[in-house]
Order: C-alpha cells, then sequence, then structure tokens
C-alpha cells in the first residue's frame, strides 16, 4: 500500500497529476484498505477457481487447435511425480541442474501442487511467432 | 477422485464432405475392465512385495485409474485447413 502511495505522491511531483487528482486516488486507495467498496469493479473480488486448462493455436493459414484440459487432469498428472523411481529422479534433477534449473523434484508436495494449480488461475501465456502462428495458453 | 469417463466422442469431418462421429459408451465397459482391473491390482501387489516396493507398480496402477478418471471434461479440436479435416475429440 504504502509503495502505491510514494507512487501517487510522485505522479504529483512530477506534475503527471493534480493534487485533487491525488487526493482521491488516495482516498480510493484508503478505502481499499478499509474493505470498502471498490473504484474499479470487481478489481480484487476473489476469482473464482478456474476449472479447464485452454490452449489455443492459431495458424497462419487457420489451421487451429483448441485444446481444453480439465485442471483436476493436471492435477493428477503432477501426482504422477512422486511414483517416478528414485534412480530416474537423480537423471531428472541432474539433467535439469544442467540447464540451470536447480530444484528437487522429490521436494513436490501435494500442497506445492495445489498452490501451483491456484497461481495458474493469474496465468497467460501469449506467443506470437514470426511466422505468423499465435499460441495463447490460459486457465478459466 | 470424479467417476470414470461415461462416454468419449471422436467426430472427423473431411472438408467438403459429409463426416462422421463416434459415440463411444465406455459406460459399458466398466463391468469388463473391473475384474481386469482387480487382477492387476493383485498381480501388482505380489510384484511390490517380490520388489521390496522399488518400483511401486500398485501406486502407479491407482495413479493411473485416477488420471483416466480426472480425463472427464477433456475436449480436443484440430481445424486442419491444410489438410482438410476438422477432428474433435471429447471425453464426457
Amino acid at each position: 500500500m504504502s509503495e502505491e502511495r510514494s507512487r501517487i505522491l510522485k505522479m504529483v511531483a512530477e506534475g503527471k497529476i493534480t493534487p485533487a487528482e491525488a487526493e482521491e486516488l488516495l482516498d480510493a486507495l484508503k478505502l481499499r484498505g478499509a474493505g470498502g467498496p471498490q473504484p474499479e469493479t470487481g478489481a480484487t473480488q476473489p476469482k473464482p477457481m478456474p476449472k479447464f486448462m485452454y490452449v489455443k493455436v492459431i495458424g497462419k493459414e487457420n489451421d487451429n487447435v483448441d485444446v481444453k484440459i480439465p485442471l483436476s487432469l493436471v492435477r493428477a498428472g503432477m501426482r504422477f511425480t512422486s511414483l517416478i523411481p528414485p534412480i530416474a529422479v537423480a537423471h531428472i534433477n541432474e539433467s535439469m541442474g544442467k540447464h540451470g534449473m536447480n530444484f528437487d523434484l522429490n521436494s513436490i508436495k501435494a500442497e506445492d501442487i495445489d498452490a501451483l494449480i491456484t497461481g495458474l488461475t493469474e496465468m497467460e501465456v501469449n506467443v506470437q511467432s514470426k511466422t505468423g502462428d499465435n499460441v495463447r495458453v490460459y486457465c478459466a | 477422485m470424479k467417476l470414470p469417463p461415461v462416454l468419449f466422442h471422436l467426430r472427423i469431418q473431411p472438408a467438403r464432405q459429409r463426416g462422421f462421429g463416434i459415440w463411444l459408451p465406455v459406460i459399458l465397459l466398466w463391468p469388463l475392465l473391473l475384474p481386469i482391473l482387480l487382477i492387476a491390482i493383485g498381480l501388482a501387489l505380489i510384484a511390490d512385495i517380490v520388489t521390496g516396493f522399488r518400483f511401486r507398480v500398485t501406486m502407479i496402477i491407482a495413479a493411473t485409474c485416477i488420471l483416466m478418471c480426472e480425463m472427464r471434461g477433456l475436449q480436443v479440436a484440430v481445424d486442419g485447413r491444410r489438410s482438410g479435416t476438422d477432428v474433435r475429440v471429447s471425453v464426457l
């Protein structure tokens, strides 16, 4: 919150907004902090938990691919990591380490997977290739 | 965990032709698959005891069953303008 306040004050100092506008913004911030009505409708309302992950590929020549994956399937799939034999886990960890990803596959717990799935709510990937293909991955 | 899929739908639509769709009632396969699954779990348990739970075969079978059940709602649609064929797969 203090960061937002300082940003508003900085904007006043730079002359980007008038003191009256800054006052309005600061009031809105105060209301938000007190749990009052939101200046933008639904700005901080908790989003419903997504149920599906969508992968959409729009090809240059209209070769479209549309995949709708239930997130519970992703969750179940990720739990398979705990079933990987220890020898294979060592190989995977070593290989990932070589590519700059220092992380232990054994350290993934069910709670981490749930947190990761929850985090997917905010995720959206948009890729536009030079060839004109468009890939979009998001959850809803 | 959800119930296993009850229907599987596959639709293939070639360009400028009448396509076809298959509704496969997977629900009818459940009674056939159940005894096979029970036998497989029994064998996997024996294999696990013999190998000292090194490969966790029973867990892998259980996880596969869960994965199958979670497939409900999966939809894949491919509109192949270049190949001229549209393919749609749904698991319900």
